[in-house]
């Protein structure tokens, strides 16, 4: 599914992104990024990824256990390059691998556990590991140890007795040219062990080398395991859910953590919200600060989470799968390249209707920097032209009594409750008012658009001075008289 | 008899149980640092345990990123811990077992954990940043080092705060300048600084962090300015005048002037994190003090010596007395003068 930054940026999904945190080096590189999956990868991730949420629900398997393994392990990118092209004679690298190998062995017992989740062949990662691992107890730690050659046995002898021999003259008190010949001796036998040490390094790397293929697989494999848990673990942290593909986008109980986060660090709370789009194109109107961009950016985001094997922050959700998802709000800042805003926009909209594919049209309140007559009319016409193209959509606008022909569903915001009449609420005159006053969740709308715009002013504080007359004004249009009688 | 009471004094701020992180200071490159680093890990090696080894690099590199000289390797016996970065384990002569990487990256690599199998050299690089120091020196200890040595990059004081080390050894010599009675005035200026008395009452406390915090008529006074050197300093301390000042971050030559410059409303005690924070000269601190400016810090840490190299870098005479002169007049009374290669320990001012 193809999605633009800037889309991102405006649904909160980079943000979103963070939030997933896979703990090894290479889960945390893989997850920079939202994952791109084909149909049947996102059949077995999603598989894999609900055998395991089941498994820690149940369980069987201890996330921390797991993470505590997992947090521990390297890249193996760059030390599988090196291997594969000749080189790896180096402990750092051989250590990495070894780390990963001992962290299968580990792992395999406690996802073993999991009925059905993919395993590697613990065989093959038992030969690789062994490779690297000459004696003593398992573990990840690596050392050149003297038994795997007798020229390193030798090498290390000789050097301890170069040494010894020349603390031992230094104690003695012996001759000058004595000390200067054994501290020569000593530094060559160091020199020889270092290059015996670099040999058999060499030989490892080159043991190790028939072992590549089970490195790699072993490697993806702590990775997928490490994406998988952090998905499931903060599945359970949002209580969300995993997305099902279906004919319609549905949402119970969804919130926007990005947002969500936002107000609870504000002392705020949050509203959940639930919708239920069916093909095509729906409408969303409603208050003026009660919460439709917001609706739209949770469905964008729930589109996402979706497609790319992500939980989402809903009770429960279904998406459709789709080509693209594309965003159109807030074109107004294209004024600078030389076009007004309502240019620009113009010009994103013939953008988008060039595109080929399926796709899902998320647009937040288009159409607005014209006329209302003359917006209300491109409203319709886009409205036509995306639902032709057999796209799916979402269009948040004031111009309720638009799309009634062609829109599948209209959805509304409550709106500010009504113990908030238009003058009590005018002495608040704050955003957490507001916001106590609002209420954000969705309904069916009956195709009246009820903007409650009046209402928001007087609640942020806008004074009499002109609200008293635009109230008066708006009675006069409702009233269908002249305003000037 | 003073000389070997005083040796013994040395081996027993040594041997403290307290002194679990010993960091090794020096006032200038070829003061010596190395030599004194070797004598006393050479000293914990023989008392048993292992030790462990950290050193901080100017740029986290292989060669000094002043002078350009390339880093001493240190001599670990086996058992003996270190960190240091990839770069440097291809040519370690102590075959270091990887216990575990630090999750930090450095220009020479990642950094690990190694244990020495073999008496050997190991180069230390890579750590740069004081969170990798107590990144490092924690994972130290938590390998088992009995000790924990800081060999901190030369000019700099970091490895000697007191949040990273128990104790400090501080190098000099006659690399600090040609002449002894300048060399004992620099070094009598550093040891001055570990000598700041230690404030009182930790009142600035719970009062925010990373920013100024003032003391006014019995209150804490919030000022909005991240540290003395920060645009915002002036004007909020002379809005503020306040009695007390805590100031995080470095204490410059700029940031005294600053506070001079404030006339009637500059405090008339100011409380730096530590000593190693402490950069101004001894001639700027009684500039403070005569303005009413008293200087203290927030927590110390004990100078457990001074080691001094009496020879010239460039070659020349040796002035090993002539030094030892000049800091026993400039030092505070009882300091420990450490002539590492000759082996001898001295009270200063005896």
């Amino acid at each position: 599914m193809k999605i633009s930054p800037q889309a991102m940026n405006w649904m909160g999904a980079r943000e979103l992104l963070a939030m997933w945190r896979p703990v090894s080096e290479a889960g945390a590189d893989q997850a920079r990024q939202w994952p791109v999956l084909s149909e049947a990868a996102w059949v077995e991730e999603r598989r894999c990824c609900l055998l395991l949420d089941e498994a820690l629900e149940g369980g069987l398997v201890e996330g921390s256990v797991l993470g505590d393994l997992l947090r521990e392990l390297p890249s193996l990118a760059g030390a599988l390059a090196s291997l594969q092209a000749g080189g790896g004679a180096e402990t750092a690298l051989l250590f990495r691998i070894k780390q990963v190998l001992f962290a299968v062995l580990e792992l395999l017992p406690k996802i073993a556990a999991v009925a059905g989740y993919p395993l590697v062949a613990s065989l093959a990662v038992r030969e690789a590991y062994a490779v690297l691992h000459a004696a003593g107890d398992p573990a990840a730690r690596f050392v050149l140890s003297a038994g795997r050659s007798p020229a390193l046995t030798e090498a290390r002898a000789e050097e301890v007795a170069g040494r010894r021999a020349l603390l031992q003259a230094r104690g003695a008190g012996g001759s000058a040219a004595e000390l200067e010949a054994l501290q020569r001796s000593h530094e060559q036998r160091r020199q020889r062990l270092l290059e015996v040490e670099g040999q058999v390094l060499a030989l490892v790397a080159d043991a190790l080398r028939s072992h590549a293929a089970t490195i790699i697989e072993a490697s993806a494999w702590v990775m997928e395991l490490d994406l998988r848990l952090s998905k499931c673990l903060l599945r359970r942290a949002w209580k969300g859910c995993w997305p099902e593909p279906a004919a319609t986008l549905e949402v119970a109980e969804g919130w926007h953590p990005v947002v969500a986060a936002r107000l609870v660090g504000r002392g705020g709370g949050f509203v959940s919200q639930s919708f239920a789009l069916p093909a095509g194109v729906s409408m969303l109107t409603g208050a003026n600060m009660g919460g439709k961009s917001v609706a739209l950016q949770l469905a964008g985001l729930v589109l996402l989470c979706g497609a790319s094997g992500l939980p989402a922050p809903a009770r429960s959700a279904t998406f459709m799968r789709v080509d693209f998802v594309e965003v159109l709000a807030g074109q107004e800042q294209g004024s600078r390249h030389g076009l007004s805003s309502f240019g620009s926009e113009v010009m994103a909209w013939r953008s988008l209707l060039e595109r080929s594919g399926s796709g899902f049209v998320l647009a937040d309140e288009p159409a607005r920097t014209t006329s209302p007559a003359d917006g209300a009319a491109l409203l319709e016409g886009l409205i036509s032209a995306v639902a032709a193209r057999g796209w799916h959509g979402w269009f948040a606008t004031h111009f309720g009594e638009v799309g009634q022909g062609v829109a599948a569903s209209a959805w509304a915001v409550r709106g500010l409750r009504e113990i908030a009449s238009e003058e009590g609420a005018a002495t608040e005159g704050s955003l957490a008012a507001l916001e106590s006053l609002m209420d954000y969740r969705l309904v069916p709308a009956d195709g009246a658009a009820a903007s409650d715009a009046l209402r928001v002013a007087a609640q942020l504080g806008l004074g009499e001075e002109v609200l008293s007359i635009a109230r008066r004004v708006r009675a006069s249009v409702e009233s269908g008289t002249n305003r000037s009688s | 008899m003073a000389e070997a009471l005083a040796a013994e004094v040395l081996a027993e701020l040594l041997a403290a149980p307290s002194m679990q992180r010993l960091a090794i200071a020096g006032l200038a490159k070829n003061v010596g640092k190395t030599t004194l680093l070797g004598a006393v890990a050479a000293r914990l090696q023989a008392a048993g345990g292992p030790v462990g080894f950290v050193s901080i690099g100017v740029d986290g590199e292989r060669v000094d990123g002043l002078s350009g000289a390339a880093k001493p390797p240190v001599l670990l016996v086996e058992g003996d811990l270190a960190v240091t970065a990839e770069r440097s384990l291809g040519e370690a002569e102590c075959g270091p077992e990887l216990l575990s990487r630090l999750g930090v990256r450095s220009v020479l690599g990642e950094l690990f954990l190694v244990r020495a199998t073999r008496s050997g050299r190991l180069v230390l690089s890579g750590v740069r940043f004081r969170s990798d120091v107590a990144l490092a020196v924690e994972a130290l200890r938590a390998a088992g080092a009995a000790r924990v040595l800081i060999d901190g990059a030369f000019d700099r004081l970091m490895g000697a705060s007191p949040g990273l080390c128990d104790g400090v050894l501080l190098a000099t010599g006659m690399a600090v300048s040609e002449r002894a009675e300048m060399v004992a005035q620099r070094t009598a200026e550093v040891v001055a600084r570990f000598g700041l008395p230690v404030a009182s009452e930790g009142w600035w406390h719970g009062a925010g962090e990373g920013g100024l915090v003032g003391w006014r008529a019995g209150a804490v006074v919030g000022l909005d300015a991240p540290s003395l050197l920060s645009d915002e300093a002036s004007e909020a301390l002379r809005a503020a005048a306040v009695e007390r000042l805590y100031a995080p971050g470095a204490f410059s030559e700029r940031a005294a002037a600053l506070l001079l410059s404030l006339g009637e409303a500059r405090p008339r005690e100011v409380v730096v994190a530590d000593a190693t924070h402490v950069m101004v000269s001894e001639a700027m601190r009684q500039r403070l003090a005569r303005a009413g400016v008293a200087l203290a810090v927030a927590r110390s840490v004990p100078l457990l010596a001074v080691a001094y190299n009496p020879v010239r870098p460039e070659g020349g005479p040796v002035v090993g007395c002539q030094l030892l002169e000049a800091l026993s007049s400039a030092l505070p009374e009882g300091s420990l003068l450490w002539d590492v290669v000759a082996g001898r320990v001295d009270f200063a001012g005896r």
